[in-house]
């Protein structure tokens, strides 16, 4: 009988699906975020510049009246209905705690301004959260530490790890959701992470809904990520 | 058999009071998250074998609390022939830069 080699220490990553806030009807240049999305709000005026967050808006209005948004040379031509993402250079200032975002306009940027429409119902803006910045939106875990997967329905499990308070009495939940009827595809893809040594080099993303990456295209189609830990 | 183990500093230069330097044993490793943007903390079974947790906190850039995740686990992941791995060393300048240059500083919170 063939006899299996020992299986090496993973490190196994998860995150949630990044916050999204819809920022509708706005009238000020400035865009305020909330902690409906994010709590806390990015901190940090370099927030943006790190990439923590993005902001894009549909383009409403470009037919040539006073109501019309103006973009800078380096969106190009943007039509009615695009989403517009952005960049860093469009950024005239981010408050260090208070979430209040300012756009240079086409005025003070040429290049990379943006100057809102005068109708205010017709600015609406979407804040997404991009990198991990509070206690329950990423955790990294030895795979040794996993005691099982539950079902919890057709379309979603736990994964449970021992608790890093070191509780023994007590785990953390990873509750992963996934497309119907997926969950032997999920267990055999975390299962894939942890027994294959070949893996030895990096941390395996087994799902990082935040950035997008997941473990071998993610046959389970995982979708969410939710996280119960220990106190 | 090499048992692996991690190796901190916290920054003070030089390293030679209670508490300016760890190892501890890489089995004991719990887990990581973030704290804020800018602090993410390891967790350990506690070093004194008590039922309990040893904590570190790491400072870093503003939103790097992936990046610092993934370079801890990956140097985790090191096979020295020693077993030791110098997580974060700010004093001695340990030859795991992706981690020292990511990690500013380094506490104590819980050992």
């Amino acid at each position: 009988m063939r006899r299996n080699k020992l299986i090496q220490e993973k490190y196994l990553y998860f995150a949630i699906t990044g916050g999204t806030e819809d920022l509708d009807n706005q009238s000020a240049q400035a865009i305020q975020l909330t902690t409906a999305s994010m709590n806390p709000v990015p901190p940090g005026t370099d927030a943006y510049e790190k990439g923590i967050f993005q902001v894009s808006v549909t383009c409403s209005s470009v037919d040539g009246d006073s109501a019309d948004m103006l973009f800078g040379t380096h969106y190009g031509t943007v039509a009615a209905g695009q989403v517009v993402v952005f960049p860093n250079e469009a950024i005239k200032s981010y408050h260090v705690s208070n979430g209040t975002l300012t756009l240079s306009t086409v005025a003070e940027d040429a290049e990379f301004g943006f100057t809102k429409s005068s109708t205010s119902t017709g600015n609406d803006y979407v804040v997404t959260q991009l990198k991990p910045i509070d206690t329950i939106d990423s955790m990294l875990y030895p795979a040794s530490r996993m005691t099982g997967i539950q079902m919890v329905n057709a379309t979603s499990a736990i994964v449970y790890f021992e608790s890093v308070t070191g509780d023994v009495d007590s785990t953390d939940q990873v509750l992963v959701t996934f497309a119907s009827g997926k969950y032997k595809d999920f267990c055999q893809m975390l299962n894939d992470a942890i027994s294959d040594n070949r893996r030895q080099s990096n941390v395996i993303d087994v799902a990082d809904v935040m950035s997008g990456i997941h473990l071998n295209g993610n046959p389970a189609v995982v979708s969410a990520v939710a996280f119960t830990l220990d106190t | 058999m090499t048992k692996k183990t991690l190796y901190f500093t916290i920054g003070n230069n030089p390293c030679d009071a209670a508490g300016d330097a760890l190892l501890v044993a890489a089995d004991l490793f719990l887990g990581m998250k973030p704290l804020s943007a800018t602090t993410t903390a390891m967790y350990f079974n506690k070093v004194d074998g008590a039922r309990d947790v040893s904590v570190l906190t790491f400072t870093h850039a503003n939103g790097d609390s992936r990046a610092v995740m993934h370079a801890v686990g990956d140097a985790m992941l090191a096979e020295p022939r020693d077993g030791m791995i110098d997580i974060v060393d700010k004093v001695g300048g340990g030859t795991l830069t992706s981690t020292t240059n990511l990690i500013t500083s380094v506490a104590f919170t819980t050992l």
